[in-house]
């Protein structure tokens, strides 16, 4: 019986299951759409439904209503041998590496993201745990936690993105004016303010590493050492920066 | 039929074929279209080009005569014989029907009635495998253009009403979910 297979709750939903779920179009219309979400849960193709009748199929959705919800916002602080890294101790190129994922798709990148953030842990000669630094590719650990349940770790982006909002708000006086807001043309934009708003995207396009580059010193051998630096340590650095003009 | 200009204008359901009720559906969904050019568009698929009206007020009396509601509710036809073959339609929607149908309207489509038609009939010697072959359907699909469009009504009322009934109760457990 299909309807047995079918999860009951987010907490038997997988990662890699509810990133293919939101990934999921309707373009072709609501019941093509809730087929497809009745594949992906049930791991099957859409012919293999052909043979069922309607009243079946919304026997088969009723039993799946949870999924039109957000799954619960729980995350965990350890997952199996990863461990959460909190976020006041990001590093600036865990931080940089962090906004290119949510400014993208964060639920698309939902791997890549969990796999900045859960990290594995070691006890160092002084007894104490220690997070493995930030010297992989996220995109090579992709695969590693698509099994792990998504209440496990859906929780994380709302509180990351808090943790975003209050850093941003806390550094703006640091961050670049277009940072904060969007490229807007006015309704009809002369010539001048087109090369403004381009230059704009330029200078915001390449922020980062402007950035980096100054604090190496324009030292490109420095560039992993500068991004290892505590996020916070180097923005208090900034701040101190501009408000002694030094 | 009416006559216009001296010339006999199909304007009944019985009259025109799958292929001009299509056309005349596009027209009237066309928002970029007010009501007189939507009209005067509809005239021209049953055969009355624009620059044959030049009296506005002949126009306004041969668009009421055309528009009257003149449908009889009958009976599905259930059976119909096209180049020696039959083919069989029942209101009755599977779940790949529905699929496919959903695929049909919701893309921009100017036969979704044909192609709605294509897939509701089935042709009795060929097998389930055949029918949904997408040549066999693009194929069909041309063949009920030429037929009369009083043939798709009940077939386009009871999908549509399949469809929205289904949306319906998915509305509604979505409320009852929302309240639990």
């Amino acid at each position: 019986m299909l309807k047995n297979k079918l999860p009951k709750a987010w907490n038997q939903i997988t990662i890699e299951t509810f990133i293919e779920l939101r990934g999921l179009s309707q373009e072709d219309g609501v019941f093509n759409y809730q087929i497809d979400v009745l594949c992906t849960l049930l791991d099957i193709y859409p012919e293999d439904l052909d043979d069922i009748s309607l009243e079946e199929l919304e026997e088969l959705l009723l039993e799946v209503k949870f999924i039109r919800d957000e799954p619960p916002k729980f995350y965990k602080t350890e997952l199996d041998n990863y461990k959460l890294k909190p976020f006041n101790k990001l590093t600036l190129g865990e931080f940089i590496s962090l906004e290119k994922y949510f400014s993208e798709n964060y639920i698309e990148r939902l791997s890549n993201i969990v796999a900045i953030l859960y990290r594995r842990v070691r006890i160092n000669e002084w007894g104490d745990v220690e997070l493995e630094p930030y010297n992989y590719n996220s995109n090579d650990r992709l695969e590693w936690f698509l099994d792990f349940k998504i209440t496990d770790v859906f929780g994380l982006l709302p509180e990351y993105i808090k943790f975003r909002e209050g850093f941003i708000e806390q550094y703006k006086n640091l961050m670049t004016e277009s940072y904060e807001n969007d490229f807007e043309l006015s309704e009809n934009p002369d010539a001048e303010e087109i090369k403004e708003i381009e230059e704009e995207k330029r200078q915001q396009k390449w922020a980062w590493e402007q950035l980096i580059w100054s604090l190496c010193n324009e030292d490109l051998t420095k560039f992993n050492a500068v991004c290892d630096l505590p996020l916070i340590l180097v923005f208090n650095f900034l701040g101190m920066k501009k408000e002694l003009n030094v | 039929m009416i006559e216009v200009l001296g010339r006999k204008i199909a304007n009944k359901m019985n009259e025109i074929t799958v292929e001009e009720f299509e056309k005349i559906s596009a027209i009237h969904n066309n928002k970029e279209l007010d009501n007189i050019e939507k009209q005067i568009k509809v005239f021209e698929v049953v055969g009355v080009e624009e620059d044959e009206w030049d009296d506005f007020n002949y126009f306004v009396e041969k668009t009421k005569e055309f528009n009257t509601d003149n449908y009889e509710v009958k009976d599905p036809v259930t059976e119909i014989e096209i180049d020696g073959y039959t083919y069989k339609g029942e209101l009755k929607l599977s779940v790949k029907d529905t699929k496919l149908i959903e695929k049909a309207i919701v893309k921009e489509n100017k036969h979704s009635v044909s192609d709605i038609l294509a897939i509701m009939f089935k042709r009795t010697d060929l097998s389930n495998v055949e029918h949904y072959d997408n040549a066999h359907l693009k194929h069909k699909s041309k063949l009920f253009r030429t037929q009369a469009a009083e043939i798709a009504i009940p077939y386009l009322n009871y999908v549509t009403q399949t469809i929205s009934n289904h949306a319906q109760k998915q509305a509604a457990e979505s409320v009852e979910s929302d309240n639990d």
